[in-house]
């Protein structure tokens, strides 16, 4: 029996390969006590204890740390861990405020913008950081060859930026035009030149700070910001230490963060996610509405919190093909009596009043949802108009409007419009969406109600985007965008000319008035510079959008975050929502937790 | 050896080649690219999509995308992930050693506890424990692994004693070596747990007949005339004897863990080439995609040239260099082969491919070519039918599972009556509704009725004294009978707005039970379909591969081992995403059959082939040769007749692949569509802690259903088996 043990033997071999090359163990550094920037900020926070390790689960991975490539959220927040940028945003009050510049001024003509850096700070790796720093990542961003989201966001009115170099501390920006949201843009990341510079020379830039990188070399990535990369293991997990030369510091002069070490885990599937978080293994971890209800069960034996977190600030919609064009072959889109009804704000409307959206937070959501009124959801506190016109479920209203538009209900049940045509229309839904059969399937038994025949087409999310935005041979489809931040950055929704003016994208000019005032709106109010008459721009342009419906807004679920009750140093924002920074938090490392009680 | 290992490696150069072709295309046809996720970005401009076009060589066509990608390739650079933005070996070499420890230790696990059970059972035969222990073998390839992985999810959550996924321990980068391995093999054991199942029925059936077969053997009764003990010719005979064609499965074993463990990785979080294969997919990040699929087909390569090699070492009987003589025709079938494909995708440009009517006709010939092939299977299988089914009905297993089915596809055929409710009748003050509960009151069945008393955890609770009558043949939604007949009818009900859920409801409080037949409809007639579709093709060239031979016979060959050189579950996915923009989602269901059969027919074929090889030097297929009967006649009479009862057996035992076929694909989003329901579908609904963590059981019916069928099929193929040929080796064909 000699040979046939060979294979055993093989095997076992084998299996055992991935230990051989995770062997080496991993000895986390001891904290540095280096001596505090010139400029060093002061946290406005209770001094804590250093030394917890923080342990968070992702269900994506980074694609790169390089942040002129990512273009996914979640790289973009292990990044913004790592790198700083010239001003910050105060998660409380949702103000800017100074983050590498600690001030700033604007002159008279609000054109130019002059930012004083901190002295004194230094990258990860000792390096100074200055206003050279500042030119190089503008350099980038407008470079060519670099094809980046962001060089978009700083060409105002078709122009770029000017930027120069005062001395070592102070850059000056001049914008082309009037442009009010311009120090919400401008904390952009900003890169390491003595790190960067000859690969940025030799066009190679977008090939570094790669997850290979990562992988090998995490020391090589300098960092600006709290936390600094120790390694990283695609599909396992992400460890992240202190940066040693970081720019803040508590009232007793420890430096920030107070976490010794940040671990990020990436699970894939959100079941597993959540039974991580619920059986302590992990400190915090986002919860979605329909799941609360089991997860609050283990509170008490894991010593956890879930906070409600009010809605989303996202959106999600269903609209109609309101586009004219005409095709290759020279014919319309869609046929004339449809874009007809699609076109009629009555149609629309009717549709919004004839869905129980109020229903389907009940059933589907378990009640832990909001109706959505506007296209800038609730959870964009700052912007938010709570008082457009709602549309509540009201199917004796819908049907009024549809008899207004010379709709007709028949003995089948089903509607007829004037000319004798049955009202029914398609609608796209991507396949991956996990909440789009239960919003569709109960869409259509409301819209049947009203004796409209909806089909229900799942198609993936190439052919929906490639339908909905190059042939345009579709009815409606039903879709979502993140949202939160500045109005400025929804322009491709909000604009005619737009490229997600979903309804009808890159008109060459406005083909309603009300669009045509929509635009008007954005334009003015991108030259305003007083909060509050921004604000009221921002709320007429929502009260149009709610009035006009091309977007039949749906429901927005409420966001749920457990955190462990070990926490310190979170903070309650305007509304009463749990935030916290990263490099605040702290808890008490010699604390045993204690489980099962 | 070395010259027989050489040859073996330069003819697997061909196969990759094609293997990435075919991958590259299919994934051509499908819409959309990798861009998509950077184009719905709302702050991401025309001109900076455009130039990430050109960046990644998107505005030019696939086929000089993958003359780029070859002469690449060539020099050893397989590309570059869009997803990682580096190359594509760095990535994948990252994963290999996490797969390739889940593969093996999952197959030793299953060959360690299918092997002495196969033993035991031949050993044994016809007692208790054989009977109980193919029972239980065939129930745990019943249901989808991923509903395995889930309870086994649940368990390691509930109980804590196992770690919920991922590779190591959070902290492991801080322990100690010992406490590392520790920790590695406390996290493989799940997953490894959760995808050896699968491989254990296969495995013990195979080795229970390998064993018997050797049990008979003359050396055998040599060995106990000259009275060695019955345990050393048991055990030192005949199991050495046993074992060795396992040996050679080892390499296809190899690469269905590889696909398998697709599903098994994603829920367990384990970081291995299966997830990262099927990320690249969604994200159609093309030339990883590319890599990891020439890597597993690399892998399957690499495979069976070892377990050849191992079994040579462990066989003396075989010799590696036979065949060694037909090599240059060997080589020239191959280059006949890529130069077919290359011309059929060559012409494939040719297509009317934005042609709705074109596609339109091919949908209808298609459905004349299905029933033509229908009636062929059941005009060849009639004689072996009637001469089986009595004598079925008199063994109790056979008359069990053939009634078990009866009912079934009863149901199916009269859902609508059956049914209270249709597929989309919703109630959302009634999601996630218990099963209702039956009361006899008043001189009649009535039901509870209930009230939602806590709507954040969906807890309902009886209402005293609600109890409400069920009527028969009440009037409600309508329907068409058999598909044709209107009706309003159902055959009970109770009063609106109360609802009678049998089975409870689901998400938007549509009536689980009658989705349950509903979806019967297509969950059992898929199989069948399917079947009809891989018999008849696997028919028509396998049996003209083994009765032509020549070059149809080479080159048949080739495709079947190209196709199943690919990992199944990839290839399900490629084709599905190509086939996709021709059908109207209300036809997923014939797009399902139509992939799922695509990968089926290969091993048909293949063993088709071997029987009509065998067959064809019988005396009587000589003399109607010399009768001068034409070739088509002599197949159709003489040879097909003679393997009828295979196909009987074999179609059975497929069956429950494609039933577990849509629930995989379902489960992954890619298979049946809501509004329309199948089991698989429907389970997969059920995929959510929620359902397990509040007790929303009834929400696994399907599930059960599911097994119920899938565990029938395989006892009636079982049963057949026996009944038509005791002897017959069963083929692995898992």
């Amino acid at each position: 029996m000699q040979k046939p043990r060979t294979p055993i033997i093989l095997a076992i071999s084998v299996l055992l390969l991935p230990l051989l090359v995770s062997c080496s163990r991993v000895q986390l550094p001891a904290r540095q006590n280096l001596p505090l920037p010139e400029d060093v900020d002061i946290a406005n926070c209770p001094p804590g204890k250093v030394g917890a390790t923080f342990i968070t689960t992702m269900s994506s991975e980074p694609s790169s740390f390089n942040p002129l490539v990512i273009e996914d959220a979640y790289s973009n927040d292990i990044v913004g861990n790592m790198l700083s940028g010239l001003v910050d945003m105060d998660p409380v009050t949702q103000d800017i405020i100074p983050g590498l510049a600690k001030s700033w001024e604007i002159s008279a003509d609000k054109k130019t913008y002059t930012f004083h850096l901190r002295r004194g700070v230094k990258w990860s790796d000792g390096e100074p950081l200055t206003a050279d720093d500042v030119i190089f990542t503008f350099d980038c961003i407008y470079d060519q060859r670099y094809p980046n989201r962001n060089e978009q966001q700083f060409t105002i009115a078709g122009q770029h930026l000017k930027y120069e170099k005062i001395d070592d501390y102070t850059v000056r920006f001049i914008t082309p035009d009037l442009y009010s949201p311009f120090l919400n843009d401008i904390g952009v990341a900003i890169l390491p030149k003595h790190s960067l510079f000859a690969s940025y020379r030799d066009g190679s830039l977008q090939k570094q700070w790669t997850v290979a990188t990562g992988i090998n070399t995490p020391d090589s990535i300098p960092c600006s910001g709290p936390f600094k990369l120790l390694s990283y293991r695609p599909g396992d997990r992400l460890l992240m230490i202190p940066n040693p030369h970081y720019w803040r510091a508590d009232a007793n002069g420890q430096r920030l963060p107070y976490i010794n070490l940040y671990v990020v885990k990436f699970v894939k599937d959100t079941n597993a996610e959540l039974v991580n978080f619920c059986t302590g293994q992990t400190e915090a971890s986002a919860i979605s509405a329909a799941d609360v209800g089991w997860v609050q069960h283990a509170q008490k034996t894991y010593h956890f919190t879930i906070y409600n977190q009010g809605p989303a600030a996202s959106i999600g919609f269903i609209w109609f093909n309101q586009n004219p064009g005409r095709n290759k072959k020279g014919e319309p889109f869609i046929p004339s009596y449809r874009l007809a009804w699609f076109q009629d704000v009555r149609f629309r409307q009717a549709v919004s009043y004839g869905f129980n959206r109020r229903g389907l937070i009940d059933g589907v959501f378990f009640g832990r949802a909001t109706e959505l009124h506007s296209i800038i959801s609730e959870g964009n506190l700052k912007w938010h108009n709570p008082n457009t016109p709602r549309f509540d479920y009201n199917p004796s209203k819908a049907a009024q409007l549809l008899a207004d538009m010379g709709m007709k209900k028949r003995n089948d049940g089903n509607l007829y419009d004037a000319s004798g045509n049955p009202v029914e229309f398609e609608i796209l839904v991507p396949s991956a969406s996990t909440t789009g059969p239960q919003i569709m399937t109960s869409f259509k038994e409301n819209m049947k109600d009203l004796g409209i025949n909806v089909k229900i087409s799942y198609i993936d999310f190439g052919t929906m985007m490639a339908r909905t935005g190059q042939s345009f041979d579709y009815d409606s489809g039903i879709m979502g965008f993140t949202g939160g931040g500045d109005p400025s950055g929804g322009k491709a929704i909000y604009l005619s000319s737009g490229r997600m003016h979903l309804w009808n994208p890159s008109q060459k000019t406005p083909a309603t008035p009300w669009e045509a005032r929509i635009d008007e709106l954005m334009s003015l109010q991108e030259k305003t510079f007083d909060p509050a008459r921004r604000k009221t721009l921002i709320d007429e342009m929502q009260v149009i959008f709610a009035e006009q419906r091309p977007l039949i807004f749906l429901v927005t679920p409420n966001t749920y975050l457990g955190l462990k009750d070990k926490w310190h140093n979170t903070k309650k924002d305007l509304r009463g929502y749990l935030v916290f920074k990263q490099e605040e938090l702290w808890a008490d490392p010699d604390e045993k937790e204690v489980r099962h009680e | 050896m070395i010259g027989y290992i050489l040859r073996r490696l330069a003819i697997s150069v061909p196969m990759l080649l094609v293997i990435s072709l075919l991958v590259f295309f299919l994934m051509s046809l499908a819409p959309g690219d990798f861009l998509d996720t950077a184009r719905s970005q709302r702050d991401i401009s025309e001109e900076t999509i455009h130039r990430l076009e050109k960046q990644y060589g998107l505005d030019k066509p696939w086929y000089i995308q993958y003359e780029r990608w070859l002469t690449k390739a060539v020099t050893g650079d397989f590309g570059y992930s869009w997803t990682y933005k580096v190359n594509v070996s760095e990535i994948l070499l990252q994963r290999v050693p996490a797969t390739i420890g889940l593969a093996i230790s999952s197959m030793l696990l299953a060959w360690l506890i299918a092997l002495p059970l196969g033993v035991l059972a031949a050993i044994y035969k016809g007692s208790v424990f054989d009977r109980v222990s193919s029972l239980l073998a065939y129930a745990a390839i019943s249901l989808p692994d991923f509903f395995f992985a889930l309870v086994a999810l649940f368990f390691a959550s509930v109980t804590g004693l196992f770690p919920v996924g991922g590779l190591t321990s959070i902290t492991s980068d801080f322990f100690s070596p010992g406490a590392k391995i520790a920790d590695y093999f406390w996290h493989l054991a799940l997953p490894a747990v959760v995808l050896g199942l699968g491989g254990i029925a296969g495995t013990m059936r195979v080795m229970r007949a390998n064993f018997l077969d050797q049990i008979r053997a003359e050396y055998v009764n040599t060995a106990r005339a000259k009275g060695l003990s019955e345990f050393s010719v048991m055990f030192k005979h005949a199991l050495r004897n046993a074992i060795n064609p396992f040996i050679t499965s080892l390499g296809f074993a190899f690469s269905g863990l590889l696909s398998g463990a697709l599903i098994v990785e994603n829920i367990f979080n384990y970081p291995g080439l299966g997830q990262l294969t099927y990320q690249a997919f969604l994200r159609q990040d093309k030339y990883l995609v590319l890599a990891a699929v020439v890597l597993g087909a690399g892998m399957l390569i690499v495979g069976n040239l070892l377990a050849d090699i191992l079994l040579s070492l462990s066989d003396p009987r075989i010799r590696l260099n036979r065949g060694g003589a037909f090599r240059f025709r060997q080589l020239f079938a191959w280059l006949g082969t890529v130069a077919l494909i290359i011309v059929l995708f060559y012409l494939a440009r040719f297509l009317p491919w934005e042609n709705k009517s074109f596609w339109q006709d091919v949908k209808v010939s298609g459905v004349i070519l299905l029933v033509i092939g229908g009636l062929f299977v059941i005009y060849t299988a009639w004689p072996v039918l009637r001469q089986i089914i009595p004598k079925l009905v008199r063994r109790p297993i056979g008359a069990i599972t053939l009634a078990v089915l009866a009912i079934f596809y009863g149901l199916a055929l009269l859902a609508g009556f059956v049914s209270p409710y249709s597929t989309s009748d919703q109630d959302l003050t009634k999601t996630f509704h218990p099963p209702t509960v039956f009361v006899w009151k008043n001189g009649g069945l009535g039901v509870k009725t209930y009230h939602n008393a806590d709507r954040s955890i969906a807890k309902y609770e009886p209402v005293a004294n609600g109890e409400v009558p069920v009527k028969w043949f009440v009037a409600g939604t309508p329907y068409k009978l058999l598909g044709f007949i209107p009706l309003k009818t159902h055959l009970f009900g109770v009063e609106s707005p109360n609802k009678i859920y049998l089975m409870g409801s689901d998400a938007t409080g549509r009536d689980v039970f009658s989705r349950l037949l509903y979806g019967s409809q297509i969950s059992l007639t898929l199989g069948l379909i399917g079947v009809t579709i891989t018999m008849s093709l696997g028919f028509l060239i396998g049996g003209l591969a083994g009765y032509l031979g020549g070059s149809f016979d080479s080159i048949a060959m080739r495709l079947t081992e190209i196709i199943m050189s690919v990992p199944g579950l990839y290839l399900l996915i490629a084709l599905r995403a190509a086939l996709y923009k021709f059908f109207d989602p209300s036809e997923m269901f014939i797009l399902i059959v139509v992939v799922l059969s695509f990968i089926g027919w290969t091993g048909t074929a293949r063993v088709i082939r071997g029987m009509t090889l065998s067959v064809r030097q019988l005396p009587f297929i000589h003399a109607a040769e010399t009768m001068g009967q034409s070739r088509l006649k002599i197949l159709l009479k003489h040879v097909l007749p003679n393997i009828a009862s295979y196909l009987v057996i074999s179609a059975t035992m497929s069956v429950p692949g494609y039933i577990l076929g849509e629930a995989s694909l379902s489960f992954l989003g890619l298979g049946i569509m809501e509004p329309s329901a199948s089991w698989g579908l429907m389970l997969s609904q059920a995929q959510e802690m929620k359902v397990f963590m509040l007790g929303f059981s009834w929400l696994f019916i399907p599930g059960v259903a599911m097994f119920l069928v899938v565990m029938t099929f395989n006892l009636l193929g079982d049963e057949l088996r026996d009944l038509i040929d005791p002897k017959f080796k069963t083929e692995n064909r898992l």
